[in-house]
């Protein structure tokens, strides 16, 4: 018998996992904006520099960015996944098809039931990477484009363009429901009950690489130097103390934000435009503008994503889940001046090195906070110079108005 | 259902696990060998020496022309050994003390292009992204003890003058607390000190003196080796055994076989070695899995 066993509120229904329901006091959570990424990979050597630098650890990249639909690290690390689990259904907000821990109808709930590194194959939907092969290739794919082939006097006239690419960067989702914990034979994998942050245990861990399987995003890496499996740890000697991970604070792009995000039931519904707000709860909850990376795997990823508008629904759709849609038309809400909230909140992001617990808006200035203090101020119109016409200055300040 | 739950703190450290393994007293650490008066002795010299190797200024020039630097050299190095106090009489400051400003500007000075390198990271193997973790390493030994590089002296952490300049206030502390009869910091403070040495200057310090004499013949060639006999006196009285550093620190790369037969030359468009006759694996997109698929 089969007996749904925790509440995945991305899903809109209870599913399957190994162990109990158990969430921290608050989880730590990001947002990356898709459309505002380059792929100029500092967040990776970000990551790379202070994590995964030494012997064992050169296939490494707790973070990494690639181009999609084409790329992929290790190779095809979605599609596998995706191809073993069959067809994935939404019924609106819920998902009917199987999560990769109901793939292969095994009963949880028997005591006895456990992914092994010898039953985990028929357990858990997913692959093994291959050391050599899946991870040798980082930038497999790159500005590979999709879509019709191009002509010459093309132009694009709709939001989503026939011929696209985007730029997808990835790490530890420090999911509520993490497959690489609920995988792990030994329990060596744990998630901290005062941040949410998923860590190995390496004096637990006994290298059984089940791990490396089921986690379905492919962010548990073994390291073959010092024989144990390892992860993105969320740079939490840095948000301890309230500042933002590496790959947050060196992002160029000011793509991504970091905070804490609740459960619907609990998330911070004030209004931004009067007192400070949750930005996590606002985002994904309240303006569900941000939506998790293939929510279907079932792990209820704390990662979320504000869809890039050039993509094909349908493909977005099957990376985010149902609310692409919606999405996008909020997202439009902000050009046209709609949602000054987050216009407030988007120009906040990367500007400042600290997490964001609150933001406000008060007149046409955004204000971030880090657990009451203000850590950020920006306006929520760039003020622009207005110079006079041509015709009413004189031709010498014509001309250096135009080398300037 | 088990009753083992993901949230919690490391597994290895939950009381219902402990009994797996056979938990081993802490073992009770020996009071190491040393007297107060030979630990001032040393942090004495230690200091010295990190004033040494810094960009001379009008104090410095002040203490090596009125011979105070030289008499606490000797001083100080004669309460710790008689290899060290030797080294430390052959050290003799020239007379005309522009000449130290002008031959530590030609050593280590940038204006003339550097001719021997007094930081750390020069002489480890391997390549910057890996050796750049040492000098954080370094930073967490002065950040322990309440330490931080001023923000008067420009130089980074690894450089030598801070490293002598830190082993200098270990063994001081450790004279302190000997004093105090804190048997536990003296152990504590020596130990740092030990692993700080093992894993840093212990490791470099011979090569630094041999570039150092191979360019000068006065001053500071007698100072690196004052920081040499120094610096093996104490490897001794600790027993320690760094990993010395190679001759050459040339850059080794990292293990090759994780690049496959393709090697490093080509490690992201997917084609191996062969050439790209055949089809890349997995350079598809997610078009074939389940509704929302792009075909």
């Amino acid at each position: 018998m089969i007996v749904p066993q925790v509440d995945n509120w991305q899903l809109n229904r209870e599913v399957e996992f190994p162990y109990e329901e158990a969430r921290p006091e608050r989880q730590w959570a990001a947002m990356f904006d898709l459309n505002k990424c380059i792929e100029c990979q500092t967040c990776t050597l970000a990551c790379k520099t202070t994590w995964t630098h030494e012997e064992g650890q050169e296939h490494m990249f707790w973070n990494n960015v690639e181009t999609k639909p084409y790329g992929g690290h290790p190779v095809g690390w979605d599609k596998r996944t995706l191809e073993d689990m069959g067809a994935m259904e939404w019924d609106g907000d819920t998902y009917e098809g199987d999560t990769i821990f109901e793939t292969e109808d095994v009963d949880w709930d028997d005591p006895d039931t456990h992914p092994t590194e010898e039953n985990i194959n028929d357990d858990v939907a997913g692959f093994m990477p291959d050391i050599q092969d899946d991870w040798r290739y980082p930038n497999l794919g790159e500005d590979e484009s999709a879509g019709e082939g191009m002509e010459p006097d093309m132009h694009f006239d709709d939001d989503t363009h026939p011929i696209w690419f985007f730029y997808l960067p990835r790490i530890c989702n420090h999911c509520t429901y993490a497959g690489c914990a609920g995988g792990c034979p030994v329990q060596a994998i744990y998630k901290r009950p005062e941040d949410g942050v998923v860590l190995i245990d390496r004096e637990e861990c006994e290298a059984r690489l089940v791990c490396n399987e089921t986690c379905p995003y492919k962010k548990a890496q073994f390291n073959p130097a010092e024989n144990i499996s390892q992860k993105c740890v969320g740079c939490y000697p840095k948000t301890e103390d309230g500042r933002a991970p590496q790959c947050f604070e060196t992002c160029l792009g000011k793509i991504r934000l970091h905070g804490y995000i609740n459960t619907p039931e609990e998330a911070d519904d004030s209004d931004p435009m009067e007192e400070p707000t949750n930005p996590m709860d606002f985002l994904v909850h309240r303006k569900e503008i941000a939506l998790p990376l293939y929510p279907q795997f079932g792990l209820e990823p704390n990662v979320y994503y504000i869809p890039p508008t050039t993509a094909p629904i349908d493909y977005l759709e099957q990376l985010f889940g149902p609310g692409v849609e919606d999405a996008f038309e909020t997202y439009r809400g902000i050009g046209d001046g709609d949602e000054p909230a987050l216009e407030g909140l988007l120009n906040l992001m990367g500007s400042t090195e600290w997490s964001l617990t609150e933001f406000e808006v008060d007149g046409d200035e955004a204000i971030g906070y880090y657990e009451g203090d203000e850590v950020g101020r920006v306006p929520i119109t760039e003020p622009q110079a207005e110079r006079d016409r041509v015709e009413e200055v004189d031709g010498q300040e014509v001309y250096r108005l135009d080398i300037t | 259902m088990s009753e083992f739950t993901i949230l919690g703190g490391p597994p290895s450290e939950r009381s219902n696990r402990t009994d797996d393994h056979d938990a081993e007293p802490e073992p009770t650490r020996e009071l190491p060998p040393g007297d107060p008066e030979t630990a001032t002795a040393r942090g004495r010299l230690y200091s010295l020496l990190a004033l040494g190797f810094a960009r001379p200024d009008d104090d410095f020039e002040r203490l090596l022309e009125n011979g105070e630097y030289a008499a606490g050299l000797v001083d100080a190095a004669t309460a710790v050994d008689g290899a060290v106090a030797d080294a430390a009489t052959a050290v003799e400051p020239p007379a005309d003390t522009d000449q130290v400003t002008r031959q530590w500007a030609s050593l280590f000075g940038v204006e003339e292009g550097r001719s021997v390198s007094p930081y750390e990271l020069t002489y480890l193997p391997g390549p910057l992204l890996t050796t750049v973790r040492q000098l954080a390493d370094i930073r967490g030994f002065y950040d322990a003890f309440g330490l931080d590089v001023g923000e008067a002296m420009p130089y980074r952490g690894d450089h030598v003058c801070y490293l002598t300049e830190f082993l200098g206030h270990c063994c001081l502390r450790e004279a302190r607390l000997r004093r105090r009869g804190d048997d536990e910091g003296v152990a504590t403070v020596v130990d740092a000190r030990g692993s700080f040495l093992e894993d840093h200057l212990g490791r470099w310090f011979w090569r630094f003196a041999d570039e150092v004499s191979a360019r000068d013949d006065g001053f500071y060639a007698s100072l690196a080796d004052l920081l040499a006999a120094l610096v093996e006196d104490e490897l001794e009285t600790l027993s320690l055994e760094p990993e010395w550093v190679p001759d050459d620190p040339g850059v080794t790369e990292w293990s090759e076989d994780v690049f496959g037969d393709a090697g490093r030359g080509c490690g992201g468009c997917g084609a191996d070695a062969a050439g790209l006759d055949e089809p890349t694996p997995g350079s598809q997109p997610n078009a074939s899995s389940g509704d929302a698929s792009l075909e």
